[in-house]
């Protein structure tokens, strides 16, 4: 049994196990959660819920050319419905006068107000600068991902920047 | 530019490190399973936390609306506070945020009244097939009440908490699946006695002769309903709605519906609401106590305008007074403002991944380990809620509480003086549990939980060598249910151990 490598998409991909294939995608699917969700438990969550659907339908999830593009993809997609429940959530627990506001940490080295901003980008940009930074793809391995063009992953990446650079300036001088 | 984008990619990367490091570094949770039985998991936490405080209650009356045009509906504020801008626009008919939840919703309160005492069941049909089942809305409140109790009804458990003042949760786990039940303007008391009248026609109901004096049976149908009411809801179906960002990054949104389609009823478990008129017209307000957070009603023109912003009550109160129609191009120019186009300017080159390594600080070999055992402080808010907290020679670090109901109990942060932030909702596996609580400004928290008998200790070890030593206590009410917590400030615990009376480890962190 080939067992896919933890290195961005795979290039080929030799059907496996589902617990190999757990085992050698699981913690780079954690990473990308936990930078989109911003705690441990939600990002392990995310994750147990896309491998959960995917060990259900492995017969073909596990035929595909490259499974961890599919868990990847669930993931990205159920943070963001998440997130806007989350954002709903936050205001209703505002008018309830208990806010829980993100509160982050200045001094760890995962620089949480970095993420933090992240997340406040558009869910696409979002999106394109964790699979970027977090799971070291290219433009084209993010397209793949996001189903779009290069040239969209480009103009998101390139958004999302300008936009962090100014937000993260906004915050250090703050 | 490319200075700030060089300087980003840095950032970007080098936080990207940290977080491969520290997740190479923690425990990879088991495979995934099928089944969702057992100890609550976050997912059904979170599913039950946005039922319970956002709430979707169906509106069916769509026969009444003066009109389909969704253009009928694109209001925007017409006076502005300096600095405030419309960032993006929703049209009624589209659903932002997550898919549909096919819940069961039964609303009781007073026609067009948020003033009014309300109760709001919801209830998940345990008879819909595992794919078309949203996850059981369970007691996921113990997460956001307090003054938890837990009670029987009828044989079955049962459990209620405070939300806030006035507002109140209950879940009872009956024979026909788990029902919430949430209520606006009723004692404790009141309350109980009329879970413990849950009878199912098609759905949980009250029995008609409990009901209080001025509730009535507004609403019954799917909560999972596109046309949702707006209330509370800027992303519902059922309204256009515009999203406003203030100059510090304040939110604000304006959601416009008909008159006919907003169940004001449920505003009545978004606060404390106020009666007041804007210029002869009928309106309502609420804020938050401790926070600048305002909503208003405005009720004009056979449409509802609620606008919700991080502001006082006059700026909102004029905003909403100056809404105005959107002309077509305005409200296009302002949805069409979140996804811009420009042109691209990056390489894509991905960045190399750099070696793990352990997410905690180490020891200095030169320093000599003591124990040193302390004692947690107990606080029963109840026998089913209890805070918990541990004061150490160097001072107190923050605490937890633990609420439980049955066997599904949560975690909650109680602050303290380097305390605060939010709970890490890491699943809590029985026999043992341990798990950090992230979000604390200057602390971090350890906290062990199991419903096993053989663990005895929780161990945590300190960059200064002590090795804190807190025995396990149980819950007053639920005895087999043993838990632990010591917080020490942030970057100073090197390890945190689970061990046994005999000394031997069960579980590390």
């Amino acid at each position: 049994v080939t067992i896919e490598r933890e290195s961005g998409l795979a290039a080929s991909h030799v059907a496996t196990t589902f617990d190999d294939f757990y085992a050698s995608t699981a913690r780079r699917t954690l990473s990308l959660a936990y930078v989109l969700t911003g705690n441990w438990g939600d990002a392990e969550d995310l994750v147990q819920d896309a491998y959960a659907v995917a060990a259900k339908r492995w017969a073909e999830i596990g035929s595909y050319d490259d499974p961890s593009a599919w868990v990847r993809r669930v993931v990205l997609n159920r943070s963001v419905s998440r997130r806007r429940r989350l954002q709903r959530e936050a205001l209703a627990v505002v008018r309830l006068g208990n806010r829980t506001d993100e509160r982050v940490v200045d001094d760890d080295p995962m620089d949480p107000v970095f993420w933090a901003a992240v997340r406040r980008l558009p869910p696409q940009q979002s999106r394109a600068v964790a699979l970027f930074y977090v799971n070291d793809l290219s433009v084209e391995q993010i397209a793949r991902v996001l189903a779009c063009a290069e040239g969209t992953v480009k103009t998101h990446l390139s958004r999302a920047r300008t936009t962090l650079g100014r937000r993260l300036q906004m915050e250090d001088e703050s | 530019m490319s200075d700030q984008f060089a300087l980003v990619d840095a950032r970007g990367r080098a936080a990207a490190t940290a977080v491969r490091r520290s997740v190479a570094a923690r425990p990879l949770p088991a495979a995934p399973e099928p089944s969702r039985a057992g100890w609550m998991r976050p997912a059904m936490v979170a599913a039950a936390v946005v039922l319970l405080v956002v709430g979707l209650v169906a509106v069916t009356r769509r026969e009444n609306a003066p009109t389909n045009d969704p253009a009928a509906l694109r209001f925007l504020a017409g006076d502005l506070p300096a600095g405030w801008t419309p960032v993006s626009t929703k049209d009624v008919g589209v659903q932002h945020g997550p898919d549909p939840l096919p819940g069961f919703s039964v609303l009781y309160g007073a026609p067009d009244d948020p003033t009014a005492p309300a109760v709001l069941l919801s209830w998940v049909d345990p008879d819909l097939p595992l794919d078309q089942r949203p996850p059981s809305l369970g007691f996921g409140f113990l997460f956001v009440a307090t003054d938890v109790h837990q009670f029987d009804v009828q044989g079955r458990t049962a459990g209620c908490g405070t939300l806030q003042v006035g507002s109140l949760i209950c879940g009872v786990d009956t024979v026909h699946g788990f029902v919430q039940v949430r209520s606006s303007g009723l004692s404790f008391g009141e309350l109980a006695d009329l879970v413990d009248t849950i009878e199912f026609t098609s759905g949980p109901r009250l029995a008609q002769a409990a009901l209080p004096h001025g509730l009535s049976l507004l609403f019954a149908g799917d909560s999972g309903s596109v046309e949702a009411s707006g209330m509370g809801n800027s992303d519902s179906a059922g309204v256009a709605s515009v999203i406003y960002e203030g100059p510090q990054g304040q939110y604000g949104d304006l959601s416009t519906g008909w008159l006919d389609e907003q169940e004001l009823a449920f505003g009545a478990f978004f606060g404390t609401w106020h009666s007041f008129t804007i210029d002869g017209d009928p309106a309502f307000w609420t804020s938050a106590d401790s926070d600048s957070f305002v909503q208003v009603i405005l009720l004009r023109d056979r449409r509802a305008f609620t606008l919700r912003l991080v502001g006082d009550l006059a700026t909102a109160t004029a905003m909403v007074d100056s809404v105005r129609r959107a002309t077509d191009r305005e409200w296009v120019t302002i949805g069409s403002a979140a996804l811009p186009e420009e042109s691209p300017n990056t390489t894509g080159t991905a960045p190399e991944a750099t070696a793990d390594a352990a997410p905690f600080p180490t020891l200095d070999p030169a320093v000599t380990v003591t124990d040193l055992r302390v004692d947690q402080t107990i606080v029963e808010n109840t026998p089913d809620d209890v805070s918990l907290s541990v004061r150490l020679p160097e001072g107190e670090f923050g605490g937890v509480s633990v609420a439980m109901i049955g066997d599904h109990y949560a975690l909650r942060t109680t602050g303290g003086p380097g305390g605060g932030g939010n709970v890490d909702q890491t699943v809590h596996l029985t026999p043992f549990g341990i798990s950090t609580l992230p979000g604390a400004s200057t602390a971090k928290g350890v906290v062990v939980t199991t419903g096993g008998s053989g663990a005895a200790t929780l161990r945590v070890t300190g960059t200064g060598g002590i090795r804190y030593l807190v025995d396990l206590v149980s819950m007053p009410n639920h005895p087999t249910f043993r838990f632990a917590m010591v917080a020490l400030p942030a970057g100073s615990v090197v390890r945190a151990d689970v061990i046994d009376a005999a000394g031997n480890v069960l579980a590390t962190i």
